[in-house]
């Protein structure tokens, strides 16, 4: 059953010019327009978890270490907590996330070095 | 809506036409609801405006001055109704548009204080220190 002509007006009730009142330039915009908010709804997921692993490596430096050695470091241990939980952490609860970062440091056995990178 | 006990509904004006096509089922709803509406809420003051030639509507007013008008044009009873229901049970709050940043909202996001470039300052002077003394020891440039 095709999209009826109401339908198709009031999701083109932001366009600009003529798409917002002719029928066949809107049906064609507002089309498209769905294609790309199914492509969006993917590409979100995808956008959100490269922010959260941006954020938790930053927060990780900061303490001498990087994401990749924190994050397996983590599973090691068996810290279930997810990137986005560990980015949120990392803005709102600094000092629980610096405790993370030393548990791992602690055991890896890296907390002899002065001002470590995480690397060997 | 009530808030502590105060009711944020002040006044409801209804404004009709008693001839007009569009204001039939207002006429119907002030003639068959509006007393038990008025019966189950008696905080509520409902004026009556008889407006000829215009279209019927509601207009709710409530304590902190905004007004909410609703156009009842064509609408059934029951309809208008729901809408009365609507501007009694919210409060005068503008519409608030703005962009949702997070999907979680709470008055104590953080508990150990946001973070901030000077969280870890004293750390951040210390790997500084430590910086500047290691190249201080360089010979090779």
């Amino acid at each position: 059953m095709p999209i009826n002509r109401q339908k198709i007006f009031q999701l083109a009730s932001n366009f600009t010019g003529r798409a917002r009142t002719c029928i066949k330039l809107a049906r064609l915009q507002v089309e498209k327009a769905l294609q790309h908010a199914y492509v969006g709804r993917k590409l979100k997921k995808r956008h959100w978890r490269s922010v959260w692993i941006q954020r938790i490596n930053a927060g990780a430096r900061e303490h001498g270490m990087n994401y990749t050695t924190l994050i397996t470091g983590l599973k090691q241990e068996n810290v279930q907590l997810n990137r986005k939980v560990l980015s949120e952490l990392a803005m709102n609860e600094p000092y629980s996330f610096k405790a993370l970062v030393d548990q791992v440091r602690f055991m890896r056995g890296m907390h002899g070095r002065a001002g470590g990178t995480g690397q060997p | 809506m009530s808030k502590y006990g105060v009711w944020m509904l002040e006044r409801l004006v209804i404004k009709y036409c008693d001839i007009g096509g569009s204001s039939r089922g207002m006429r119907l709803f002030l003639s068959e609801s509006l007393p038990a509406f008025q019966a189950l809420n008696p905080q509520l003051e409902v004026e009556e405006v008889l407006r000829r030639y215009r279209h019927p509507m509601l207009v709710g007013l409530y304590r902190n001055g905004r007004s909410k008008p609703i156009c009842v044009k064509n609408k059934a009873p029951k309809e208008i109704l729901e809408h009365i229901a609507w501007l009694r049970n919210s409060h005068g709050r503008g519409m608030e548009y703005h962009v949702v940043r997070s999907r979680h909202l709470s008055r104590n996001p953080s508990i150990q204080g946001q973070w901030t470039g000077s969280t870890f300052a004293s750390q951040l002077e210390a790997e500084n220190q430590r910086r500047i003394a290691r190249t201080a020891l360089q010979t090779q440039f």
